[in-house]
Order: C-alpha cells, then structure tokens, then sequence
C-alpha cells in the first residue's frame, strides 16, 4: 500500500471517530443531564476502545503478516465498514439500553467503547500495510497520524460546528454511515480483484446504503424522547418539540416542561396565580419587592422566556439585556404564544453569546442582574457560580443594584454569594444580592402585581381574592427549610463550606453539596 | 542501530525495555489527558463556553497535535538514533510548561480585554500550540525507536498506540472522577506536570542505558 492512500485513509478514519464522538456526546450528555463529569466519562470509555483496537492490531501484526500487498487495501476498506457501521449502531444501542437497563448510563458507556474498537485498529493496520519496517518508518508515520488527526480536526468543524447546526442528529448520522459506505466502498473496491468479485462487492455495498436508508428512520426515531422517558416512552410518547442547533438540545416534553441537555431549564407560565404557577413565576415579580426602581435589567440566560416577559412589561423598566448562549431557547420562544412577544419587544434585546464573557466585555452597569439559569451540577456550572464570576456581576451593578440569583438550592452557592457581596438574602432558592443592605418591600410588591399587565392583559384578575397571593411572601416554610434567610444566618450555616472557585469547581467535581 | 538478524531484533524487541516503554508511555498519555481536560476548562472559562469558542479551543488541541505529528517525524528523519532522548526532552518541557501553564494562560487573558472570535483563535492556539506539538510529536518519535527494534510496524503502532490511548482513557477518568474534586485545576496539572518530569527522568535513562549497550 502507498503512502498517499494510507494517509487519506487515516484521514476519513479521524474524521468519522470525531463525528461519532461528537454524536455520542450529545447523546450520552443529554442522558446524564449534562452532569459534569459527563464529558471525561465518554472520553474515557471512546479511548478505552480505541486502546483495545489498537492493541488487537498489534497483536494479529505481530502473528502474521495479515497486511500482505493485495489484501491490504479490502482488508482496510472492511475494517472501516465494519467501524462505521459499528459507531452508527451505538445510538440505538443505546437507546435500547435506556429503555430497558436500570443502570442504563454505564451500559452506555460499554456501548460506546465497544464501537470504537473497530476504528482503534484502523490507524496501526494501516501504518502496517504502508511502512517498511526501517529508520524512515517514524518520519512516514507522521505523516499518516498528522492526516488522522487532519480528519479529526474536520469532523469537529464540518460535523460540529456545521452539521449539527443544519441537521437533525438522525440525519447527520445517516449522512456519516453513507460517507463512510461510500469511502470504505472506494477503498475495498480499489483492491485487487477478478472482475465478478469486484461486481459482487459492488452490488453488496449498494445494497447495504440502501438497506441504512430504509433503517435509518427506526433506528434514530424519537433518540431524545427515548432517552428522555426511558422504559416510559411507549405510554408517554414522543416530546412536544425538539430544537437542536450546534450549541445544544432544547426539548419541550408532553406536560409542557423545558429541558436543556436533559437537565430541567423551566415552564412556560407568566401567571403568578396559586394553581397556575407551576414554573413559580412569582418570584420574577419579586423584583418589585427587591429594587425602588428598575431601570436597566440584565438577564443571563433566557430559559423558557417567562421571566424575561413578565419584566419587559414592568413600565418602570427602561431595557433589558438578555444574554443566552443557546439559540435553540429562542427558537422555542418564538413559538409558545405566553411568551412570544417578547422577541418583538422593543425593550428586551437577546444576545447570543456566552454570560460571562459578555459581562467582561461589558462597560454597561445594572439596576438587576437575573440570572435564573443553571443547576450547581451542571457541566460548567462554575463559570456563573465561581467566586471570580460573582465579584464579576458585583463590579458590572449600579448603585442599589442587585443580583438576584437563583442557588438551585445549593449550599455552595449560598456560601459564595455572602462571601463576595456585604449584603444577601435568601428567599426560597434565590438570593438577593448586593451592595447596600437588602430591603423588601412587600407594599410595592402588592401594588405592582395587582396593576402588572402582559400582552394587555391584567396578571391579577381584579375579582380575585389576593390574599393567598400575598402571603407568598410570608409563608414561613418552603422545602423544610425557612423560606426567608437573613445574610448573618446563611453566614453561619455556610461556616466550613468551600468556596466556589474557577480552580476548584466544587460543585461540579465534590459531590458534597448541601441543602440548607 | 539496526540489526538485519529477525532473531535478534525480536529478542531484543522483547527485552525488560520495552515493556518500561510502554509503561511509560502509558503515563505521558495519562498525564496528557489530564493536561487536556485541565486547560480546556480553563480556556473555556477565559474564552466562553458557547459552541464557537469551544469548536475553537478545540480545533487549536488537535492542530497542535498534528503539528507535532510532523515536527516528530522531521527529527525521527534527521536523527533516528536520538528519537528516545528527544522524547525524554520533550516531556521534561512539558513538565515545565504544564507547571506554571495555568497561570500563564491568566496571565495572557488579563491582556485580552475585548474577545472576537479571530483573538479566540489566536489566544487558543497561543496558549496550547507549544505544549500540543511536544504531545503530538512523541507517537511518531516513538513509532522512528520502536519499528526498528520489532522489525514490524504493526506491532510497534499497535503497542505504543495502545499504551498512550489507555493511558489517556485512564487520565480522562481520573480527571473527571478523582483528581478535579481533589486537587481542583491547578492541583491537576501540578500532578501531571510531575508526572512527566519523572517519566522524561525514565526515558532518559533507558536511552543511556541503550546507548551503553550499543
């Protein structure tokens, strides 16, 4: 075997072991909730594979020269059918795991090693088949492990970056196993061979691209709904809405739930009514209670949109900034009716970008920082909960501003916000936050809500009684706990905690987080 | 260096040596995951987290790797003899490197005020163009000092490909499962920076001691 086939080979083998990892990922992160170790767990199980292959290769090397001149090049092009069809059949794999494992994340990680063992023996196979073995053999290598990693730079930007922000994941992979056919096809067919064998070779293969066509549909039907439900999927069917872009998945479930990645994200719901509430909107009203007067709002992250819409119809607030790094949240937004105004609203303006870097590079400073977004485990929950990005959103708030910020209940979390700021106060999960002392106003929060009106329309009915409303705010339990904490009382319980830093990722990585 | 005699390679392909090779080899990948999954969180921290900024950082990783690819098999070509030592270098430099990494990226993101996707690219690939190219150089220097020895390719890519590729499942699970939790980011690298100053410590002697037998 040549050494230029023997590079373009590694190359399609880089390209579709990345495509498949970034596939995997997606599915395997979705079904982990985008729990935080979830990335180096899949990493660990696709090089684990690769490991098992390549050590295969070597030893059948080692016991025989497999790789004779005319057996290479159909022995290469199988080997990377085989790997191909191996890494497409993973999903489903999967989600049949999800459907019937109870320990259905570690089969998953099995599935995947399993699939990636195939493409493992495809680099030292190859190396084999084109390398003498001499002094040169090192610098030649190079040249055929620089196109393997070539092919895996284009799978993260073509598959990546590209395809999935055009494609839905079923396509994209139906389109990887055909570019897969089709390459391993050329290089099985570029072997030597008599006439009616290259012939039957060739009919084989385009029977098998037909054959993943028709299966495809079957195979990759309802992947975030399956993994979603689990063994519950047949009775409660496939998701409302799926909207997948390159940064993500955003799904809407039957009961009107949003889920990011598989993690909860919120509701679609702007009625603070007892009974309607489900999404427990009332506390974005509370930002009455929080501020005298509003003026420029700054919301990291959209979520569902429903806290968004009950500010922009605040007539005190004079902009609001939304940043949200997933363009999926404001496509689902655009089509749910209780919030889809917002996105013409000419107060509220979105910006696709990441919160933390837009606070940086911001010069502006805010009445209120909301940001409603993230649960403390999450993958890269740090970079909105750190020590680092907390003094970050201190420095960016006008005087009396506040940051008001929801802990997901996070004892970490409590601990990091009354360690930056002088002044804090807890009521349920979210804290309030800020640099002079925090005062409620219950009385404008009354006055505010009973004349709040959304989209034309009163939030209050004015024939209500107001009084279970009202008493929201002085409920004295939520969750066991004391719904309202003062900041000399979380100091305490939070004695002894870690603080939350860049460095130390602890609420991702120290699985020792408390409830207050 | 190169022994026509099969026999004779394949006895002392099958040497105490190789297996210590292997072995560490098995650690440089280890200790490159975690090098790995450490600056990525860091990068992403400094650089953002959304889907440009992460396609970035990451295509910098890769391009450093093939990089090094080249650069490997350039000095395998020009001094075959020197492979082991040079991998034994090059690991000492990544131990330097990766030890005060970290601080170094901080210190570059405090110059970096405004952030387009054009200075992403520069940064990223600013900040882990030198020490990918050391990782993605030590395979084919590796693969120029192990083929001759074994007198079969397969075998050699097989084995050495397997070693680092384990290794680096390894580093990936420890990272996310222990040493994140423990040792936070910087803990992390300090561990892997010692790591590969020891395993540089290694390779040098078996390259000594090779000579020596030469």
């Amino acid at each position: 075997m040549k050494l230029l086939p023997a590079i373009g080979v590694a190359m399609v083998s880089g390209y579709i072991a990345i495509s498949y990892e970034l596939i995997w990922y997606r599915i395997y992160s979705f079904a982990m909730e985008s729990r935080a170790d979830s990335f180096g767990l899949l990493l660990s199980a696709y090089l684990g594979g690769l490991a098992i292959g390549a050590y295969g290769a070597g030893w059948i090397c080692r016991r025989g020269d497999i790789m004779a001149k005319d057996r290479a090049l159909p022995i290469l092009g199988g080997l990377l059918l085989a790997a191909n069809a191996a890494a497409y059949l993973a999903v489903p794999a999967m989600l049949v795991c999800a459907g019937v494992c109870k320990s259905g994340r570690m089969a998953d990680l099995v599935v995947i090693a399993l699939a990636t063992v195939l493409l493992g023996t495809v680099l030292p196979f190859t190396a084999h088949a084109a390398l003498a073995p001499d002094e040169r053999a090192g610098h030649k290598f190079s040249l055929i492990y620089a196109g393997n990693i070539l092919g895996s730079v284009g799978g993260g930007l073509i598959t990546g970056f590209w395809l999935f922000d055009r494609l839905q994941l079923q396509h994209i992979a139906l389109l990887l196993a055909l570019a897969g056919l089709t390459v391993s096809s050329l290089v099985i067919l570029a072997g030597p061979a008599p006439k009616r064998f290259r012939n039957l070779r060739a009919v084989t293969l385009t029977a098998t691209a037909v054959l993943l066509a028709v299966a495809a549909p079957a195979l990759y039907a309802n992947v975030y709904g399956k993994l979603h439900y689990g063994h519950e999927f047949d009775s409660d069917g496939p998701l409302r809405t799926v909207v997948e872009t390159s940064s993500g998945v955003v799904v809407l479930s039957k009961s009107g739930v949003i889920y990011s990645g598989g993690a909860y994200e919120g509701q679609f719901n702007v009625s603070p009514l007892p009974g309607q509430d489900g999404n427990r909107v009332t506390r974005a009203y509370l930002t009455a209670a929080i501020h005298p007067r509003p003026r420029h709002v700054l919301f990291i992250g959209l979520g569902s949109g429903s806290w968004v819409q009950v500010l922009a119809h605040d007539p005190e607030i004079e902009d609001i900034t939304v940043i949200e790094i997933n363009p999926g949240f404001v496509r689902l937004a655009g089509a749910q009716p209780v919030v889809a105004s917002l996105l013409k609203n000419r107060k509220v303006k979105i910006i696709i970008d990441d919160g933390r870097r837009f606070l940086k590079r911001t010069e502006k400073r805010f009445d209120l920082i909301i940001q409603n977004t993230i649960v403390y485990w999450r993958a890269h929950a740090t970079n909105l909960l750190s020590r680092e990005y907390i003094a970050l959103t201190r420095s960016r708030l006008r005087p009396g501003g506040r940051l008001y910020i929801n802990s997901t209940r996070s004892a970490f979390a409590h601990k990091i916000l009354v360690s930056v700021f002088p002044h804090a106060m807890r009521y349920e999960n979210m804290i309030i936050a800020g640099n002079e002392p925090v005062v409620i106003d219950r009385a404008r929060f009354q006055r505010k809500l009973l004349q709040w009106r959304i989209d034309g329309k009163a939030v209050v009915p004015p024939d209500l009684r107001h009084e279970d409303l009202f008493n929201l705010l002085t409920k004295p339990k939520w969750h066991d706990t004391p719904t309202w904490e003062s900041n000399a009382h979380m100091v305490e319980r939070t004695k002894g905690l870690p603080v939350i830093t860049d460095n130390n990722m602890a609420t991702e990585f120290r699985h020792a987080d408390t409830h207050p | 260096m190169l022994t026509s005699d099969p026999q004779a390679r394949q006895a002392g392909h099958d040497g105490p040596r190789r297996p210590l090779l292997l072995l560490i080899f098995l650690f440089s990948g280890f200790a490159a995951l975690l090098y790995q999954l450490a600056w990525q969180r860091a990068l992403f921290t400094i650089l953002g987290t959304d889907i440009a900024s992460a396609t970035i950082v990451v295509t910098a990783f890769l391009l450093g790797l093939g990089l090094g690819s080249l650069l490997g098999g350039a000095l395998a070509r020009l001094a075959p003899a020197a492979a082991l030592a040079l991998f034994a270098a090059f690991e000492l430099a990544l131990g330097l490197f990766g030890a005060s990494s970290l601080p170094l990226f901080a210190w570059a993101a405090d110059r970096f005020a405004a952030i387009s996707y054009a200075e992403t690219a520069s940064f990223s690939f600013l900040a882990v163009a030198f020490p990918t190219t050391l990782m993605g150089a030590t395979l084919p220097l590796l693969v120029a000092h192990d083929v001759p020895r074994s007198g079969n390719v397969g075998q050699s890519v097989g084995g050495l490909y397997f070693a680092n590729t384990a290794g680096a499942a390894l580093g990936a699970f420890a990272a996310v499962t222990i040493m994140f939790g423990t040792f936070g980011l910087s803990g992390t690298t300090h561990i892997a920076a010692a790591l590969n100053i020891v395993l540089a410590a290694g390779a040098g002697a078996l390259y000594w001691h090779s000579r020596g037998r030469a």
